[in-house]
This record gives C-alpha cells, structure tokens and sequence, in this order.
C-alpha cells in the first residue's frame, strides 16, 4: 500500500516529466526530422529561381567541420540590379548522416548568451542551409525547397 | 535546510568572499562561446555589446544589488519576487529560471563534448555515443560538485572560470593587440564612429531581441545569500567586479577576433574551435589550439555548474518553505539540496538522450529555445517589476546598496529593464520567415512557456501544511 507521501512524490515525477516531455513533444511534432538523402544540383539555387528570386554571385566554400563536404554561398535578391532586399545564403553539404547532425549540434550549441544565435537552420537531404538573420526571401526560398 | 547545516563544514562556518561571490556571475554570464558569433558583425559589435550593457546589464547589475542588499536571503530571485509579489509569484520567477535550463542543458553539454572532442579528434563529434557519454560525465560530475556544497562549488567556479573563461579571453586580447600593434592588416575595415551603429532593421529584430538578453545569469550570485559573510557590502562590490570583468573582456576578445579572422571565416557553418584554430593558426601559434580547446571545455563546465546549482539552491529554500512536496526539502551534510539536484540530473540526462540520438529534436531546437527566451523573460519581468515595486511596499527596509536618483532612478532603471524585457519576449514569438503557420507557431510557444511555468500552481494547489518542516529531513551521511 502506497502511503501519502510516495503518492505525493510519484505525483511530482510524473509531474516533472510531464513538464519537460510536452514541450519536447510540440517541438518534435512540429518539425518531423529531415531523413538524409543526396539532393543533386544545387537546391538553393533552384529553389531561389523557383522562388522568382535571383541568384546574384555564388562562391564555393568548405566548412572546417567533421564530414564537410563543400557547399556554397548564394548572394541572392529579388532583383540584383536594384534590390529592395539583398540576403546571403550558405549550404554546407555533409558526408554523412551523422557529420550531418553533428553539425546542427554544433550550430545550436553557437548560443549567443543561454540564446540561440542569429541565424536561422534548415535541413534540405544532405545540406544545411544557413542564412544570417530572418528574411522573407529566405521563407520563399525554404518553401521551394521542400518541394525538392 | 537550516542555515547552519547549509554553510558549516566540518564544523567550520566558511563564507564566500567578494571576489569568489564574482566569479559566480562571471562564470554564468561570460562565455567565449559567444565571440565568435558576436565578432561576425564586426565593429558593429561594439554597438550591439552597448546595446545589451544599457538596456540589461546596467539594470540587472544595479536591480540586483540593490535586491540582494535589502534582501539577503536564500533563494535569489524567488526571494526578491515574494517579498513584491507574494509566495506564488515568487516560485513562478524561480521556477522559469529553472525549467529554462532544463532546456538549455543540452546545448551547453553538446559544446562541451565537440569542444573537448576537437583536442582529441574532432571527428569524435560525429559519433552520438561519444557526444552522449562526454555530455553525461559532464553532467553528472558538476552535480556531484555540486553535491559537495558551497564550497566545493565555489572552489569549482572561481578556479574555472579563471581557467576557463577568463585565460583564453585575456589571450585572445593580447593577441589581438599583438596582431595590431604589429602592424598586420585587420580583416575590418576603418574604424569610422558610425561603424559601431548596430543595423537594426525586421531581419534583425531576433537578434535584438538576443542581445538584451545577453548578459542573462547577473542575478547568479543572489541564489548564494546565505553563504555571504556581509551581504550588503559584499553584493554590490562582487556584481560590480563581475559586470566590469564581463564586459571588457566580452567586448576585448570579441573585437580581437574580429581583427584577425575575416567574416566569412565565422561562417555560420563553422563551430566555435574552427574559429579559435583560425585565430591560433593566423597568429603563429597552432600549438595553442588544443590546450586552447581545453580550456574552454572547462569554460563551459562552470557556465554550466553557475547555472546548475544556482536556480537548484533556490528550489531547495522553496521546498524547505513548505512549497513543494517534502521529497524535494531533501538536503545532505553539506546543505546541498540532493534531492533537486537528482531531479534535475535525471530529467536533464533524459532531454540530452533525446537531444542527441532523436534527430526530430535536434533540428527543432529552435522551438525549445524560443521557449527559453520566454522564460527567462518571465523571470526578469518579474525581477524589475519587483524593484519597482518593493520601492512602494516595503520603502523603510534599509538598503545598503540604493540606485541613485531616488524613485525617478529606480523607475528609470526598472522601466528600462521592463522596456527590454517585454520587447524580448514580443520579438521571440516571431517565428523564422520560413515558417508558414505563424499563429500555429506561437499558440505553440506560449502553451511550451505556460507549461514549462506552471508546475508551481499544481504545487501550490496541492500544498500541505504539514510539507513545511512536517516532511523535513536531513539525509545523514
């Protein structure tokens, strides 16, 4: 027989874990995981032009991290020859399901304070997809590519 | 938990100094983690880092002698919200302050473990198991630092953060000014004044918004009131010391790196230690890197230990008011609160399994770490509200540290505080511009925020009278 205390005390477990596994639940609900497969071509470009957007310079770049295995960086715009909004989009594409995840591992531990940083993440197969900062372009550019 | 049982040690009472009381907020605020993303915005840094200072380290510094020095009691902010507030809303400050490391722990264990796998071989960051063990004795170790009691603890952070934090930023410095003082080409250009203006525009209002918050842990050194000989002298000299400390080297190092290593060299595809190697490796001194990496692993074990036993010892006071069921009011020999300190490590070790091995979780974080914001925001609302507050309600309770300027300061330096706060906390409910269901994303938010808020309202429902010192035990060991 359970005396009133071991209630109590079950109690405040199920409530702590309920505190902590309903908001990892809406987090994971809300965002299913990417399953990693190799995209060909270059899906930001793609989904740029897709997006009525234009590419206006593109130069390769080589993350330092584990399993990096080249992507490039996109100067994008509505319009290059007289913007009204200019962003800077990089990919990095990884060689490995786990290099992969490791570096969005490390790009969330990137905190700014106890904060996460400036930038913004997505997932597209084999590539992470970055951009500084938050811009409408980059929404537009994001629903092209999960399309892809 | 009395008292007594909290500092007495072997029958000796020790009491934690100024400099000690310090180096607690340093080693929860500054972070070499940071400069790397700071450095990326250049001189421009210079103004976000101002930005930060005016509207949150200045009044959280200011707020939080005068608090601590008028209330020196056990339980930092819940203290200070429940002589305003009352009892409920005093738990809800603490209790966000809390809950919102649960989440963070994750993020700060993962950079510990990729920090300390790239001294070994960086490619062990790649592995989860690797990842999860480094993560879990790091984890698990500070709780049983922790579990020694304040003076282990102390001993922990302020040797730590010498090592740790305060080393490398100190040698990143010196080596910026060598680099320029030597008369190698800065990667920035010009230093004109209007370099420093921040460019503040809808694509940059998040980060804004992270800014304010920047300087979040300078109430650290309140969860430590008991252990202080003379608060009311020791308080307002220790946050003094630490806000001098953060700030120069925050805005010293980050500017060094700045210096050295070209923007897109801080590319956000690359982890902090990719920047230091690149900084080491520019200067001469690749030899440096991997002790370099080392010591900011134990950097971030004390960031994580400040934040780990802080909000803790505050559980413990709440639980030892007869707040929460007496199985939290558990405290050892040396008046370390075990049993919230077990909590928290199983719960903690439970999101880092899931933060590492479920890929859902990782590429959502951005979720959970909204829900952070959220929290914290909560408990600094509640922390200037109360300054004001306490200035109308309790105005003859002697302060030996006062803000200047009478009830115009206190309202100049709470209102700013409140101003930047609620801007936080509007900001961080704009979801990233690649979501598409806005309202989805912020019901989502705030139901995350309430629930993470909530749980002192279920206690508080199901409280006993006999909870208070009925169920009080001491575990003799």
């Amino acid at each position: 027989m359970m005396n009133e205390k071991t209630e109590i005390a079950i109690a405040a477990i199920i409530l702590v874990a309920a505190i902590i596994l309903i908001p990892i639940g809406i987090a994971g609900f809300m965002h299913n995981a990417q399953p990693y497969r190799i995209i060909e071509g270059e899906p930001v470009k793609d989904a740029a032009i897709a997006a009525g957007l234009s590419v206006c310079s593109v130069s390769d770049t080589l993350s330092d991290l584990p399993g990096a295995a080249g992507g490039k960086t996109y100067v994008i715009s509505d319009n290059c020859a007289d913007p009204t909004e200019t962003i800077r989009v990089e990919t990095q594409a990884f060689d490995s399901e786990e290099s992969r995840d490791a570096a969005i591992k490390i790009y969330n531990s990137k905190t700014i304070g106890k904060l996460k940083g400036s930038g913004n993440l997505i997932v597209a197969g084999q590539y992470l997809v970055y951009i500084n900062g938050n811009s409408e372009l980059f929404g537009r550019i994001s629903n092209e590519l999960k399309k892809i | 938990m009395s008292e007594e049982t909290a500092v007495i040690t072997g029958g000796k009472k020790k009491y934690l100094g100024i400099f000690a009381l310090a180096m607690i907020n340093v080693a929860a605020v500054l972070s070499i983690r940071n400069f790397p993303s700071m450095a990326v915005y250049g001189w421009s840094c210079i103004g976000w880092y101002i930005i930060g200072t005016i509207l949150f380290l200045i009044p959280i510094s200011l707020a939080g002698a005068e608090l601590a020095t008028g209330w020196p009691e056990g339980g930092g902010v819940y203290a200070w919200v429940k002589q305003a507030f009352g009892e409920k809303k005093g738990f809800i400050a603490l209790f966000c302050e809390w809950s919102n490391n649960l989440v963070w722990f994750p993020t700060v264990l993962s950079f510990i473990a990729a920090t300390l796998a790239f001294a070994l071989t960086p490619e062990l960051a790649n592995s989860p198991y690797y990842m999860f063990t480094v993560m879990m004795i790091a984890f698990w170790g500070t709780t049983i630092v922790a579990y020694f009691g304040e003076n282990a603890s102390a001993k922990l952070s302020t040797f730590g953060v010498i090592l740790g934090s305060i080393i490398p930023a100190v040698l990143i410095t010196f080596l910026g000014i060598w680099w320029f003082g030597t008369g190698q080409a800065l990667v920035l250009p010009d230093f004109t004044p209007g370099a420093i203006v921040p460019d503040i525009n809808l694509g940059t209002l998040p980060f804004f918004s992270t800014v304010i918050l920047l300087f979040a842990g300078m109430e650290m050194a309140g969860f430590h009131a008991l252990e202080v000989r003379n608060p009311q002298t020791d308080f307002p000299k220790a946050i003094g010391l630490s806000a001098v400390i953060i700030f120069l080297c925050t805005v010293a190092a980050t500017l060094a790196i700045a210096f050295v290593i070209p923007a897109d060299k801080l590319s956000l595809a690359s982890g902090v230690m990719q920047a230091i190697q690149y900084f080491f490796d520019s200067a001469g001194l690749p030899g440096l890197v991997g002790p370099m990496a080392v010591l900011i692993t134990i950097g971030g074990v004390v960031s994580l230990a400040a934040w780990l036993i802080g909000p803790a010892k505050g559980l413990g006071v709440v639980a030892e008011e007869g707040n929460m069921p007496p199985m939290f009011d558990r405290t050892n020999k040396y008046g370390a609160p075990v049993a919230v300190l077990l909590t928290q490590a199983l719960i903690g070790s439970a999101i880092s399994l899931l933060y590492v091995f479920l890929p859902s979780v990782n590429q959502a974080y951005w979720i959970l770490s909204a829900m952070t914001v959220e929290l914290l925001c909560i408990v600094y609302f509640l922390v200037f509200a109360a300054l004001i507050k306490l200035r109308y309600s309790q105005p003859d309770t002697p302060r030996p540290f006062k803000i200047p300027g009478g009830m115009a300061g206190v309202w100049l330096v709470g209102g700013i505080g409140l101003v930047g706060i609620a801007f936080s906390f509007t900001v961080g409910l704009m979801p990233p511009s690649y979501y598409s269901n806005v309202l989805g994303y912020v019901a989502s938010v705030l139901f995350g925020t309430f629930i993470l808020a909530a749980p002192p309202l279920v206690f508080l429902k199901m409280k006993k009278p006999e909870w208070k010192n009925g169920g009080h035990s001491e575990v003799k060991e």
